[in-house]
């Protein structure tokens, strides 16, 4: 094994740019293990993973992986792992491993990267700093008799308060996919029915926006973090557009109940919902149902590496190319977005019971429900929830 | 009867049905050693992906109604069972004439390399979980089913 500095040698030494020595990711192939099947090499879309004829054995260039898993999650042998990797780089508060790394790569490459233009900004994750308001969790086995049907309009019930996008990322097969998985589940909202659907981002003045679109008779409003997503955008690079989707939703909902025209329209949040408690704490706040972008994409295999913009995604969802699209076969993929659905709306029936309500309609916009843990008074009043303990 | 069918649709070219092929009908049922020191021996896949820009499929033995390979087998090692609707191999019968890699209108039959015999698929009779294949395309590209 001919390896410089971990490196095998062709990668490592010669014609490489300075921007290449600092790669994010490096593949660490278990040599007792690979046993040469060329899996990885047809799997990948970069072309990370090559046979190499000199050395009669599957070879791999760090440089190109984008860092997807999709060779690790194929290869039958477990043979392969993707580490991250720090490249060692000196890192100070105001200069982390990723800017210089960033500065490299544009400098010599000249390209920007599609997902924006860099930034750190520490904003919180204002889920993580809710509190539910909910009694002791029975341990009964029967099913809990809480209902979670919705209206979306006063005509269009739904039969849970979880949608699935399918505009999401405009893939053919997961497009079939949300799809029949929306039938399956009784969350289709957009078949056969007339409204007026209006998306708005979760930008600075979206209550003021929002406002203007019920007035001008919008019947379904989307709103959709602007920041934090990790399907289209790398969540690495865009920390510092618009606001939370929490304080987008609670603004929107006081707003639209203080000029006293909220029950005219119903309030879609969309991505940034991890779980189902997200969900909970999103319809508190005064959203009427989410629409699950990111966490859908993770359930067909999405890594969040931030790679969309290439268009080569090695799991089939980023990308219409027409031989990769068919990695997500819609059957697969329906059955994964309909068993994670279905586990969220039974975690969210039990958490309704052991707050004693019996309906999902009566926790939207109901923040008594809601406590904040370690929130400024600022916060708290954007968020409109007091504080733990109070 | 049910029959091994494969979808040019979502095949994705991984070649996986391949390595489970192996590894099932292998000494050791395991894939490393299947795969770097059975291999050598003569063990084979008996499914093979084909590929060209547009998509790729797994071509195994369609266990045709009225098979040609069974037609022009000279030694009676081809056969086709009436009951189950299978055609059988029998490896102490065939003579290594190779008629029947011509006559398979779906080349689905392979010689094999080291000795007068042929691989093809035997629909994983003896699994009980059904044939590997099948059980290993992870994009379901490969159904079992009566059509």
């Amino acid at each position: 094994m001919i390896y410089v500095l971990g490196e095998p040698l062709e990668a490592s030494l010669l014609f490489k740019k300075f921007a290449s020595t600092f790669h994010e990711f490096q593949i660490v192939r278990n040599r007792d293990l690979c046993i040469g099947c060329k899996v990885c090499i047809n799997q990948c879309t970069y072309e990370v993973h090559f046979w190499d004829d000199a050395r009669d054995w599957v070879e791999h260039d760090n440089c190109k992986c984008s860092g997807c898993h999709r060779c690790a999650a194929m290869c039958p042998t477990g043979a392969l792992t993707v580490n991250f990797k720090d490249s060692g780089l000196r890192s100070s508060s105001s200069w982390p491993a990723s800017f210089v790394r960033n500065i490299y790569n544009q400098a010599e490459n000249g390209s920007a990267h599609s997902a924006g233009s860099g930034c750190n900004a520490v904003v919180p994750v204002y889920w993580d700093r809710l509190l539910i308001d909910a009694g002791q969790v029975r341990n009964s086995c029967k099913s809990p008799s809480v209902s979670l049907k919705t209206n979306l309009t006063q005509n269009i019930e739904i039969d849970i308060p979880i949608l699935l996008s399918e505009e999401a990322c405009g893939n053919i097969n997961l497009q079939a996919a949300m799809v029949k998985a929306s039938r399956e589940l009784g969350c289709v909202f957009n078949e056969g029915a007339a409204f007026k659907l209006s998306k708005v981002n979760a930008v600075h003045d979206v209550a003021g926006i929002s406002l203007d679109a019920v007035r001008s008779g919008v019947e379904i409003l989307v709103i959709g973090g602007s920041w934090r997503t990790g399907s289209t955008t790398s969540d690495r690079f865009c920390k510092d557009r618009g606001i939370p989707l929490e304080l987008a939703i609670a603004g929107v909902d006081q707003r639209l109940r203080k000029e006293g025209i909220r029950s005219n329209v119903s309030i879609i949040a969309e991505d940034c919902i991890r779980c189902s408690d997200d969900v909970i704490k999103a319809i508190a706040l005064g959203a009427d149902a989410v629409n699950l972008d990111t966490a859908a994409l993770i359930a067909v295999g999405c890594t969040l590496c931030g790679h969309c913009n290439t268009g080569k995604c090695p799991w089939g969802i980023a990308t219409n190319n027409r031989k990769i699209v068919k990695r997500q076969n819609p059957e697969v993929a329906a059955e994964l977005l309909v068993n994670l659905v279905r586990v969220w709306s039974y975690e969210i029936e039990k958490t309704l019971e052991s707050m004693e309500l019996d309906s999902i309609k009566s926790l939207c916009g109901n923040r008594e429900k809601l406590r904040a843990i370690g929130l400024s008074e600022t916060e708290m009043n954007l968020l409109g929830v007091r504080h733990a303990g109070n | 009867m049910k029959r091994i069918y494969p979808d040019t649709e979502y095949c994705m070219g991984c070649r996986l049905c391949e390595l489970a092929c192996l590894t099932t009908h292998s000494e050791s049922n395991d894939l490393v050693i299947a795969y770097t020191e059975e291999r050598v021996k003569g063990v084979s896949a008996r499914i093979k992906v084909f590929e060209n820009e547009d998509c790729c499929v797994a071509i195994s033995c369609r266990h045709c109604d009225e098979p040609q390979c069974v037609s022009v087998c000279i030694s009676g090692a081809l056969t086709k069972d009436d009951i189950t609707g299978v055609t059988l191999y029998d490896i102490d019968k065939c003579v290594g004439c190779w008629s029947c890699l011509m006559a398979c209108p779906y080349g689905a039959i392979q010689r094999n390399k080291l000795e007068n015999t042929i691989i093809k698929c035997d629909l994983c009779e003896e699994r009980a979980e059904g044939p590997a294949c099948v059980e290993a395309c992870p994009n379901r590209a490969i159904k079992y089913e009566e059509r």
